[in-house]
């Protein structure tokens, strides 16, 4: 539900990194125990983007699996209990939202 | 002619918001001020269970109201004679650490012993925002149905404290408290349970005990 938040994120992000060109595609990464939809995502970026060097750029989506440890045992799992010992788990990853890569096409042609 | 590069970014966007929550959480502690989150689901009872707690602590309390629109929360606990600040997400469905900080700004943390800051009524958003909250507590009730805690996961994992309410209902709408405790323990076993009433009083003592325990720890800087 906060998807527009993101997406302003992104845009946001990218515009530090990328002074000239135009940004084509957004590779981004995002954690299972994220409440982040991917096609609510895509249509926010879109609203996002209009009117900046991301305009009109693919946005990739990557899904990060959930993988949590357990604080007692060190057993590995995607459960929020520990399947050995009952004991409570820490995440290790799936809750990131990561910007991973842009891809930018620069215009070599001096344009007057 | 154009040229393609790729530019590697390798950023979490949540990133920032967990830094500005632990700049947060430094600055209430030097100040020596315990803050607790509560969030929940609409209509769960978490305005009225910081009013209770406002009057009963006998603490030096303030409040942050967050509201998607209009500030009815904020209004309520201004009755009670404490410092209030109303905070209104626009389109949002959650406060974000950026939003808490301004708040901050405008208490008068020096004189303060415990701030409450009021989420937004949402169980899904407001998981993945710290704001910089010693304790989270989660409220929901016995009228959301007793399949609300197993739908959520996210947030009572992520919380210390949930509380059930309205458990005096439980009867008329079919609605089991014990399993939705089980179901809170099974998704986070360090997880503390109090199924109470507000409007009853049952059990409201607990309620009260765990914030004095928290109000105790006095900040020492805590976990997540």
């Amino acid at each position: 539900m906060h998807e527009l938040s993101v997406a302003l994120g992104i845009v946001d992000a990218a515009l530090e990194k990328v002074k000239d060109g135009r940004v084509v595609e957004v590779a981004l990464a995002v954690g299972e125990l994220t409440h982040i939809n991917g096609e609510q995502l895509a249509l926010a970026f879109e609203v996002a983007s209009r009117g900046t060097p991301l305009e009109g750029a693919r946005l990739k989506v990557r899904r990060i699996e959930a993988r949590l440890r357990c604080v007692r045992c060190g057993w590995q799992g995607e459960s929020f209990t520990c399947g050995r010992c009952g004991s409570a788990m820490e995440v290790l990853q799936g809750e990131e939202i990561l910007l991973e890569r842009l891809r930018v096409v620069e215009e070599d042609a001096p344009r007057e | 002619m154009h040229r393609v590069s790729e530019v590697e970014v390798q950023q979490d966007l949540l990133q920032a918001n967990r830094e500005l929550a632990g700049r947060n959480r430094r600055l209430l502690e030097e100040k020596g001020v315990v803050a607790v989150e509560v969030s929940g689901a609409i209509g769960s009872g978490k305005s009225t269970l910081i009013e209770l707690a406002v009057k009963e602590l006998g603490l030096s309390t303030a409040a942050i109201a967050g509201d998607v629109v209009a500030a009815l929360d904020a209004a309520r606990f201004s009755k009670l004679g404490i410092p209030v600040v109303p905070l209104n997400t626009g389109r949002e469905c959650h406060l974000d650490a950026h939003l808490v900080a301004h708040a901050l700004e405008q208490l008068p943390l020096e004189q303060l012993d415990m701030v409450f800051i009021e989420n937004v009524g949402n169980l899904v958003c407001p998981a993945d925002f710290e704001l910089g909250a010693h304790t989270r507590v989660v409220v929901v009730s016995v009228t959301e149905g007793d399949d609300i805690v197993a739908k959520h996961p996210g947030i009572f994992r992520r919380a210390q404290l949930a509380v059930i309410n309205k458990i005096d209902l439980s009867g008329f709408v079919g609605a089991d408290p014990e399993k939705m405790a089980r179901d809170a323990r099974r998704l986070n076993p360090g997880l503390e349970v109090i199924k109470l009433s507000a409007k009853t009083g049952e059990n409201l003592s607990r309620w009260y005990r765990f914030l004095r325990r928290v109000a105790e720890l006095k900040p020492t800087s805590s976990g997540r």
